[in-house]
């Protein structure tokens, strides 16, 4: 199925259908239908979000998480411990292949420190690779990489959920990654390429990639979608604090 | 609008700014990931408290359909020239600014697929600075504590319901004239959010305008706050749009005559 099948009367119609359909579940027992939701908009959204993949593993010149990993050598980073609750998963089972969780009387301990780092960002790296491979191909004369024009398959947008779940409940140790040392000047001396992308140089090279920077205006796209306060219109509403976190059941 | 980074020179003087935009670049690739789950818990919140069909009944207002009290079936037909409307606003240039903004972005999703009516939902920038100008409410006292509004509404029953919707409570009641006047009674951190627009959707469902003396309640709601309206409220509020427009004249004609808000 190609994006052609999906005119935008089509997709708001399916939009409206989706949205008005969820429902909480009324017990703990049965599952979430965030699941599934989550499913269909990274399916409807493929495209972009490849630009975006895209743009994220060019805009520094080359991958962000290469930029870092040359400077885990020396990272001198300050160990600080991380909880992710949800017992078994096929997160906890990812996690527990690159970082095994230190067990304590309140729950696994994910340690993140010098000694580390360099397997949490393998980590990082094989997700993102995993990533790439599902919302990139590679053209097939030249070293250029594109976003795919076809509709990922079922198992891949499954694939692509589980890696946006991990990144995202893994963030604040990325984030605590980027405290090592010498990662901030590194970031910024790649910041340097970033006049590239919009150079001739830049559309000569990446041609799809430099109409998108063209398109957005910025090199890296604000998400307009979310503030990032939003958790605390939850409170505000005084929203139950039920659990949504269905993927730790999917993954 | 432009997003202009500054010189290079500055990162490297200022090295954390690259790691800020790093980040910054990864949260907007999780973006359709957090924003579902945002939108999933915003729509099965409302759909368990209100009613279990009342978030479809929501959206199918999104039609704009002229009989607001049925609820119909999504007709996309009604929505796009809705959208469209949106690049003509009436008087404000600083809507037609944001309209545009929507436009562009619905146009993205079309485009991209990317979630139009989630982007809608989502946005928070658009609906409350049309609205804070359009509906005010008379405010009779203010403390740190709480907040007491008069509110001029129709039957007690659509007061108390309105009134459990968005979590506040009826104090008391009293008639003047032929209108029923509820106190209603709000605490401080639902003054910084939720209250203008879900007392818009009170009032118009209700068919009644509001009074118009909102010059201290609209200083004691920071400006930030006033963007921020729930998203799936701000469907509602679309959905009242003819409604919000017949009142809005009315409150224009107010503001002229120096009793609301300007």
């Amino acid at each position: 199925m190609t994006l052609s099948d999906f005119p935008f009367g089509a997709h708001l119609q399916d939009l409206f259908d989706v949205i008005a359909s969820l429902r909480r579940p009324e017990s703990s027992d049965q599952s979430s239908d965030l699941y599934p939701f989550q499913l269909f908009i990274h399916h409807r959204a493929y495209r972009k979000l490849g630009w975006r993949v895209l743009l994220f593993s060019t805009h520094w010149g080359k991958s962000p998480f290469d930029i870092i990993s040359d400077r885990l050598p020396d990272p001198n980073l300050k160990s600080e411990s991380f909880r992710f609750p949800g017992g078994s998963s096929p997160f906890h089972d990812t996690l527990a292949r690159y970082v095994p969780p230190e067990s304590t009387q309140s729950g696994d301990v994910y340690l993140v420190n010098s000694n580390n780092a360099s397997r949490w960002l393998a980590l990082f790296k094989s997700a993102w690779a995993q990533l790439q491979s599902h919302l990139l191909v590679k053209e097939s004369y030249g070293k250029n990489t594109r976003v795919r024009t076809d509709s990922p398959s079922a198992e891949s947008v499954r694939s692509i959920v589980a890696i946006m779940v991990t990144l995202e409940r893994l963030i604040d140790v990325f984030k605590h990654l980027l405290s090592a040392n010498g990662v901030a000047q590194a970031l910024a001396k790649a910041g340097k390429l970033e006049s590239l992308y919009t150079s001739d140089c830049c559309a000569h090279a990446f041609p799809e990639l430099a109409q998108y920077h063209n398109r957005v205006q910025s090199p890296i796209e604000p998400n307009t979608a979310i503030r990032e306060n939003d958790e605390d219109d939850d409170d505000e509403l005084e929203l139950p604090n039920w659990s949504t976190d269905c993927e730790s059941r999917h993954l | 609008m432009c997003y202009i980074y500054p010189p290079v020179f500055n990162l490297a003087q200022n090295p954390q700014q690259a790691v800020v935009r790093l980040l910054q670049g990864l949260k907007t690739v999780l973006a359709w990931q957090t924003s579902s789950r945002h939108i999933h818990k915003k729509a099965t919140y409302f759909g368990q408290r209100v009613d279990g069909k009342q978030v479809k009944f929501c959206l199918s207002r999104f039609c704009y359909h002229k009989d607001v009290l049925q609820s119909t079936a999504f007709d996309v037909d009604a929505v796009l020239p809705l959208l469209r409307e949106w690049q003509a606003p009436l008087d404000n240039p600083y809507t037609r600014q944001e309209a545009e903004s929507i436009i562009h972005r619905t146009l993205n999703a079309k485009v991209h697929a990317e979630a139009a009516l989630m982007d809608w939902i989502t946005t928070k920038e658009v609906g409350l600075p049309i609205f804070h100008v359009k509906f005010n409410y008379h405010q009779t006292h203010i403390s740190r504590s709480r907040a007491i509004i008069h509110i001029r509404i129709g039957p007690l029953a659509l007061a108390r319901n309105a009134a459990n919707y968005v979590g506040h409570s009826i104090i008391s009641t009293s008639q003047k004239d032929s209108n029923s006047y509820y106190q209603v009674l709000m605490v401080p951190s639902i003054l910084g959010f939720l209250p203008l627009g879900s007392l818009t959707v009170f009032c118009l469902n209700s068919e009644m305008s509001c009074l118009l003396h909102a010059r201290h309640w609209l200083q004691v709601i920071p400006d930030t706050a006033l963007l921020a309206p729930p998203q799936v409220m701000w469907i509602l509020l679309c959905s009242h749009w003819e409604k919000v427009s017949t009142i809005y004249d009315e409150c224009a004609e107010n503001r002229l005559l120096g009793l609301g808000h300007a």
